[in-house]
């Protein structure tokens, strides 16, 4: 393509060109090192200058935070557990009405519960949440204490009325 | 690059790079380091490291150039017109002094591919790639800064022998 590819060798003007030397009195290797070196080495530093600037300014930033943190903002070693005592209310017990008893069969409860008064219920459901709390032992030592009283007791515990069960049939329950 | 590599760079192509950059600047030398700066800083140096520094030196003298036409012009194309840019060599049968005055008159193009070409070793691809054009347009300024050189200086052409001293 060149002139002198094209006849294999340089030609006069090319050659005394070529002897000609560029003048370049002005570069100075010394300097030119000395900055290379420098250069180099800044450019090794990779992504710690960076780093190092970031985790400063959230230090700073956090403790810019702590400083200017209201006081009435609770701190983490001063938090305790707070409990909250919620009311619940139980529902009463609902006394047998007349149109009730009157449905009797058709609510399908027994008529026997029905006619049962409130007093009974209520004390039914005492004994039923006695036994729920402390077991049936604890019902049972009661017994030995009072008889007749808890014995007539049992009636309930068991969904029947006081009037179901005679003396021969409490005590068998007795024995069971 | 290790310190070796760039002092053989600097032995065999400093000079021509300043030459190269003195076709745009006044400041060649200070072109010419600052490459040289840039080329150690490189993370991954380029695999062809003189088109690379032909290139930089290209872009940076081009830049200054522009500079210092807007803050010196005068001052300093007349103090690097004062100088040649051309030593006399041993075996050379042209002088310098005419060379260079040669060389100055000659289109841009022209003598940056000369300058390239002779001084720098690059190929007309390289120094396609380096002017943003193809290596035929390279070779074809070459070929006419060639004769433009050759009539401004009195060199015969060689193919025509019979004219040659």
């Amino acid at each position: 393509m060149s002139e002198q590819s094209s006849d294999g060798k340089l030609t006069t003007l090319e050659a005394g060109l070529m002897a000609l030397a560029p003048r370049s009195a002005g570069i100075d290797r010394d300097y030119l090192f000395y900055h290379a070196g420098r250069a180099a080495a800044r450019g090794g530093r990779g992504v710690w200058p960076y780093t190092t600037a970031l985790m400063a300014a959230l230090a700073v930033g956090l403790g810019w935070v702590a400083v200017h943190r209201p006081q009435g903002a609770p701190g983490l070693d001063s938090v305790e557990p707070r409990i909250v005592y919620v009311p619940i209310e139980r529902p009463a017990p609902v006394p047998p009405t007349l149109a009730s008893a009157r449905q009797g069969p058709k609510s399908g409860r027994p008529d026997y519960v029905d006619r049962s008064s409130a007093r009974e219920q209520e004390q039914m459901l005492r004994l039923r949440e006695q036994v729920l709390f402390m077991g049936v032992d604890a019902l049972t030592t009661a017994n030995a204490s009072s008889g007749p009283e808890i014995s007539a007791g049992l009636d309930p515990l068991l969904g029947l009325p006081a009037t179901v069960l005679d003396e021969p049939g409490r005590n068998l329950l007795k024995g069971l | 690059m290790g310190p070796e590599q760039l002092g053989q760079l600097i032995n065999a192509h400093a000079a021509a790079l300043v030459l190269y950059a003195r076709q745009w600047c006044a400041i060649p030398e200070d072109i010419v380091q600052e490459a040289f700066l840039k080329l150690v800083t490189q993370t991954t140096p380029p695999t062809s490291p003189i088109p690379w520094l032909y290139c930089v030196v290209r872009n940076r003298a081009i830049s200054a150039s522009r500079t210092a036409r807007r803050r010196q012009r005068y001052e300093a194309l007349a103090a690097a017109e004062a100088q040649p840019w051309l030593l006399p060599g041993e075996d050379s049968g042209l002088d310098a002094e005419t060379a260079s005055a040669a060389l100055q008159r000659l289109p841009i193009e022209q003598r940056e591919v000369i300058v390239a070409h002779l001084w720098g070793g690059l190929t007309f691809e390289e120094i396609g790639q380096l002017m943003g054009s193809s290596a035929s347009t390279a070779h074809r300024w070459y070929m006419a800064g060639l004769t433009g050189l050759r009539e401004r200086l009195g060199v015969a052409c060689p193919s025509n022998p019979l004219m040659g001293s």
